[in-house]
């Protein structure tokens, strides 16, 4: 049995909106109820009918979706198993509220991608906007569980107020990285942008160092260089799970940096030693 | 002679291996409850320091609290953290026996150990606290963390951080008590083929030899003529009493040792009493080892019995 593949018919002018629809919606096929699933933004009210053709295609339990360009909201929102594939870039909010399974973008990906998200995994293989794994508005906490990797670079607010969860950055991120930060881990291989930490409470922010113009926070307190044996069970943790998306840059040996100071103070930015 | 006697004849006739009479025997052992903790530190020096340390003291139930040994050494792609370590074992009579025993052994000396880290080292849905209990020491600057599905506490210390698990597994199928009796012309060689039995029941996975070195000289009955003692020496086996009291042993016996094995499953108990027997029919005739037998209660104590002659 194969899996279901959505490919965009003609480009449409306005943004489309998919948070509607689960992967697990659109794994049941092209069934009247789907196609006439309003998938527009604007008063014209588009169906997905009107916008894609669905068919079967792809590995058994898979979904396919080639955007053809089309700007696609909210897709892979609330998620909670299989697979789904997004060939082109994804809009906003991509995997928002997910809970289990696994996205793959094979492009770029909009603001808010994973945010508030509690399992599974999110892979974009190029950048990201802001809030990647942040707070949806009227939520209390950011991401609460699973993974982010981003091949490209992460915009600003990466991981806003993340409680548990980790985000992996192969690039950089923008500025304020882990803002408000309750808990889990992002680890910017390209480093981190200015205020990164800010506010935060608790968590890890492990940097290859800093942005051009970005420097420590003044509230976080330098603790010198440890060996700290936690980066060791996360590097093979992380290796064990994630394969080639691990992280590349897995020191134990780092600079320790506390803070916010201006909060509890129980967080933490690690450096380069 | 009826076809009945005959069989009885037949059944008790020794078991004789490599010159070293069997007995047809039975040890009996007790279902106890079990845990496994996995130490590591930055060389197998230190984790074996630490491993060593934390089971000290733990030979037995009567008078230890629990019975604890070291399981086998592990290499670091065994452990979570990529260090050298230990996985050592620890049984009790019930999961609320052990949780205290796991708290102090693991507080006073993992916690304390230069450069140790603590895991779980058994995985069952019962679970006995580690850095749940243990992370206070960390007076609210410890931090939790989670990393592939376990959740670690980091909790400060003078040499930096030590690492530890949540919590471990605590199995209520462990077996304790398996036991081997190797009976021999003298001290020095039924001491060096009992050493070979421990040596190679050290290989099988998931059992312990919790006594010094694996091996206990002081074999006990039940019970005492003196009130307040639950045990004492067993006259039977003493083969300087063999002519004065009603002995087990003949005359050839000059020396007795004991190997205890505890395992977290029976059949793991069975493996390493397979072990030690094989090691002594191959080598204890040279070093004077003459009998084996096993301890036991008649049975009526003990569910577990493990029969000698169902070893070899």
């Amino acid at each position: 049995m194969a899996g279901i593949l959505l490919t965009a018919k003609t480009r449409v002018a306005e943004r489309l909106d998919f948070s509607g629809l689960t992967p697990a919606d659109l794994a049941r096929g092209a069934t009247n109820e789907l196609s006439a699933h309003v998938v527009g933004t604007t008063r014209h009210a588009l169906r997905l009918a009107d916008v894609f053709d669905v068919r079967s295609g792809g590995a058994d339990g898979d979904v396919m979706v080639e955007t053809g360009g089309a700007l696609i909201d909210g897709l892979g929102a609330s998620m909670t198993g299989g697979r789904l594939i997004i060939t082109g870039d994804a809009g906003e909010r991509v995997g928002v509220g997910m809970k289990g399974g696994r996205i793959e973008v094979r492009g770029r990906a909009g603001g808010h991608a994973g945010a508030g998200m509690s399992g599974g995994l999110i892979h974009i293989a190029g950048d990201c906007g802001d809030c990647a794994g942040g707070l949806i508005a009227g939520k209390r906490f950011g991401m609460t569980g699973g993974t982010i990797s981003i091949d490209g670079s992460a915009a600003t607010r990466t991981g806003e107020k993340m409680r548990r969860g980790t985000i992996l950055v192969r690039g950089a991120t923008g500025a304020m990285a882990g803002v408000r930060m309750l808990g889990g881990t992002i680890v910017a291989e390209g480093g981190v942008g200015p205020d990164a930490g800010r506010l935060m409470r608790r968590g890890t922010i492990l940097a290859s160092g800093l942005a051009r113009g970005a420097g420590i926070p003044a509230t976080f307190a330098d603790c010198g260089v440890h060996d700290l044996v936690i980066l060791r069970i996360m590097a093979r943790d992380w290796t064990r799970e994630l394969g080639p998306l691990a992280p590349r840059f897995t020191p134990h040996v780092v600079r320790r940096y506390a803070g916010d100071l201006a909060t509890i103070g129980k967080g933490e930015l690690l450096l380069p030693a | 002679m009826t076809a009945q006697t005959e069989t009885a004849l037949q059944a008790a006739a020794p078991i004789v291996r490599n010159g070293i009479t069997i007995d047809d025997t039975f040890a009996e052992a007790f279902g106890m409850s079990a845990t496994g903790l996995v130490i590591t530190a930055d060389s197998a020096k230190w984790a074996r320091q630490c491993a060593v340390t934390m089971t000290g003291f733990g030979t037995s139930v009567i008078g230890c609290g629990a019975e604890c040994g070291i399981d086998r050494e592990l290499s670091p792609d065994e452990t979570p953290d990529g260090r050298p370590g230990f996985r050592v074992l620890m049984f009790g009579f019930s999961p609320d026996a052990l949780t205290p025993q796991v708290m102090n052994r693991v507080g006073q000396c993992v916690l304390t150990s230069p450069g140790s880290a603590c895991f779980a080292g058994v995985e069952a849905p019962m679970r006995i606290g580690l850095g749940a209990t243990l992370r206070r020491f960390g007076d609210g600057h410890q931090t939790a963390r989670r990393s592939g599905g376990k959740r670690y506490w980091r909790i400060p210390v003078m040499d930096g951080e030590f690492v530890c698990e949540h919590d471990t597994g605590c199995t209520t199928d462990a077996v304790g008590g398996g036991n081997l009796l190797i009976c021999g012309r003298d001290r020095p060689g039924v001491l060096a083929a009992t050493e070979l039995a421990v040596e190679a029941i050290a290989k099988v996975p998931d059992v312990i030899t919790p006594f010094p070195g694996g091996i206990v000289r002081s074999g006990s009955k039940v019970g005492s003529k003196y009130a307040g003692m639950f045990a004492s020496s067993n006259e039977a086996f003493g083969p300087t009493l063999k002519g004065a009291v009603r002995s087990e042993l003949t005359a050839d016996i000059a020396s007795v040792l004991e190997i205890v094995i505890d395992g977290l499953t029976a059949a793991a108990v069975a493996d390493g009493m397979r072990a030690g027997l094989a090691a002594v029919i191959a080598e204890g005739g040279r070093h004077g080892v003459t009998r084996v037998s096993a301890g036991n209660y008649g049975g009526k104590l003990g569910p577990h019995h493990y029969h000698l002659k169902d070893l070899i």
